[in-house]
């Protein structure tokens, strides 16, 4: 009896210090939560970018896209606002590097020099390709012989990928304004047998303006990482939370599935 | 053998001990739920190439019964719940692939799309590699064959497809191993893939080209439907197999190789 009694008293002294423990803990879990909140309440965050279909699209009304949309997720989840500022594609890295946009996407490897990552798994991956008129498709790029001999057209001041520029001498770059229209132009009225594009997606997808007259292969296995980039000139606070809830949100596969559905 | 039952052995004592995930069960599950959507674009070569058919089946929720199906049928169970984010991320990927070839397969003025299985599997694997988790699948074919140099097998799925070429087994020659690799523990898993009677349309000999059906010999051609020569291969010869690394530390922290 006189250990139970014991075992009693000691049980309610347990209890007892437990429930101040837990008191102490659930006041300072608010005023850190509070200190926390009055931090980001009202607070923006401004993202440049710029059309890139399918995942930014740039119209007569706001942004929309599945990359608005994952963005849009990641700045509320840490307690942000996000304000979008389209900037012309070639400044996009140096308007981040500035600090005239806290953020940016979508950014590439050599463009993160000043800047810095969201992470460090790339958002997404572009894959270069061919656009041929859809009479002259060729499914499989990796048969060089069927297009080695080719009149391949790009846009000027594209970079090419290595295996391409190995095995077909007739490349051959175009210049001027509306890039895009001109080279698909050129390849309808057969000024030209394929166009390369560094980027399949935004040329080839069923929403494009051009799925009617082109049908374009990858060149698989030459895809390169494109990345959400944050500007050196953020506070490491900032920085931190922003992470923290990237790591926390559904990965972007999920987002893209959902609006295709 | 006896070599690779004791480092089995190893695995399951390390995994039941340390890990208290069964990673190379995990590993054989993503392999196969892998091969099952392989296969069930094998199955819907038809329906990808036709002009106007309803193609819903390809896409998300559908395109999964379908794998279910296929799985089903292969194993004799539904296909695993996706109760590990590994699995998840896979249905993922795999519903992505077909979405990031939507406007091919739906494109009207293409007779032929070329998405085949072997690039499906390809597209599969760098979607699901390029992830950021701490799992990497491969399709990987032999050395002195290679259509796409990105399937080159590295050393290990080299001399595991050496030691399978010249051996048969009774489970398929499915290879597991505990590899070390910059002081981290790998669980590697291969199972060899086999050229089956679909296979051959384009890896057989030049009397299996359906280009070739109905048309004197004289005036059979060597090219088959992508564009390569026949590489002359036979039913049940060893094409390649699939290969998956799961890097266990890496999933211990939760694929955590963030910056800070």
């Amino acid at each position: 009896m006189v250990i139970l009694n014991c075992n009693k008293r000691s049980l309610i002294f347990r209890y007892l210090a437990g429930c101040a423990l837990s008191c102490c803990c659930l006041i300072l879990y608010s005023l850190k939560t509070f200190a926390e909140g009055s931090d980001t309440v009202g607070k923006t965050i401004t993202i440049g970018t710029y059309g890139y279909q399918p995942h930014i699209k740039v119209g007569a009304g706001p942004l929309q896209g599945r990359g608005i949309n994952y963005l849009s997720k990641l700045l509320e989840s840490a307690g942000y606002e996000p304000i979008y500022q389209v900037v012309p594609r070639k400044r996009l890295a140096q308007y981040l590097a500035n600090g005239k946009v806290d953020m940016a996407f979508p950014i590439y490897e050599n463009e993160l020099r000043n800047s810095k990552q969201m992470s460090v798994r790339p958002l997404l991956f572009e894959t270069p390709g061919l656009c041929f008129r859809k009479e002259n498709f060729i499914p499989f790029l990796s048969v060089i012989d069927r297009w080695k001999e080719l009149d391949i057209i790009y846009a000027g001041g594209t970079e090419i990928i290595p295996f391409l520029a190995e095995h077909n001498t007739s490349l051959k770059p175009v210049f001027g304004a509306s890039i895009q229209d001109r080279l698909i132009k050129m390849l309808a009225s057969k000024r030209a047998d394929a166009a390369y594009v560094a980027n399949v997606l935004p040329m080839y997808n069923i929403n494009s303006r051009f799925y009617k007259t082109i049908a374009c292969s990858n060149f698989y296995g030459h895809s390169s990482p494109v990345y959400i980039a944050m500007s050196n000139q953020l506070d490491s606070s900032v920085i931190r939370s922003l992470r923290t809830s990237y790591k926390k949100l559904p990965h972007y596969v999920e987002f893209e599935i959902e609006i295709s559905k | 053998m006896k070599f690779s039952r004791l480092l089995l052995l190893a695995l399951l004592f390390l995994n039941n001990r340390a890990f208290g995930v069964d990673y190379p069960g995990l590993s054989i599950e993503v392999i196969n739920i892998f091969m099952a959507s392989k296969e069930v674009l094998f199955e819907k070569q038809a329906e990808i190439n036709s002009a106007n058919s309803d193609k819903s089946s390809l896409f998300g929720q559908l395109f999964l019964r379908e794998i279910d199906l296929v799985y089903k049928r292969n194993h004799g169970q539904p296909l695993p719940k996706a109760d590990h984010p590994i699995k998840a991320l896979l249905y993922q990927s795999i519903l992505s692939v077909m979405e990031d070839n939507r406007a091919l397969i739906m494109d009207p003025g293409l007779v032929y799309k070329g998405l085949i299985p072997a690039t499906f599997s390809f597209q599969l694997s760098q979607r699901f590699s390029n992830s950021g988790y701490p799992v990497k699948i491969k399709f990987v074919g032999l050395r002195n064959n290679l259509v796409n140099e990105a399937n080159n097998p590295d050393v290990w799925e080299y001399e595991v497809l050496s030691r399978v070429a010249v051996s048969v087994s009774e489970d398929g020659g499915l290879v597991q191993q505990v590899t070390e690799e910059n002081g981290r523990s790998m669980v590697r898993t291969l199972k060899p893939i086999y050229f089956s009677l679909d296979c051959l349309s384009c890896h057989g000999t030049v009397s299996d080209n359906p280009a070739n059906k109905f048309i004197s010999k004289e005036h059979w051609t060597l090219i088959n439907k992508a564009g390569f020569k026949m590489p002359n291969y036979h039913l049940g010869d060893l094409a390649g197999g699939v290969s998956l690394t799961l890097d266990v530390l890496g999933i211990q922290e939760g694929g955590n190789l963030e910056l800070q």
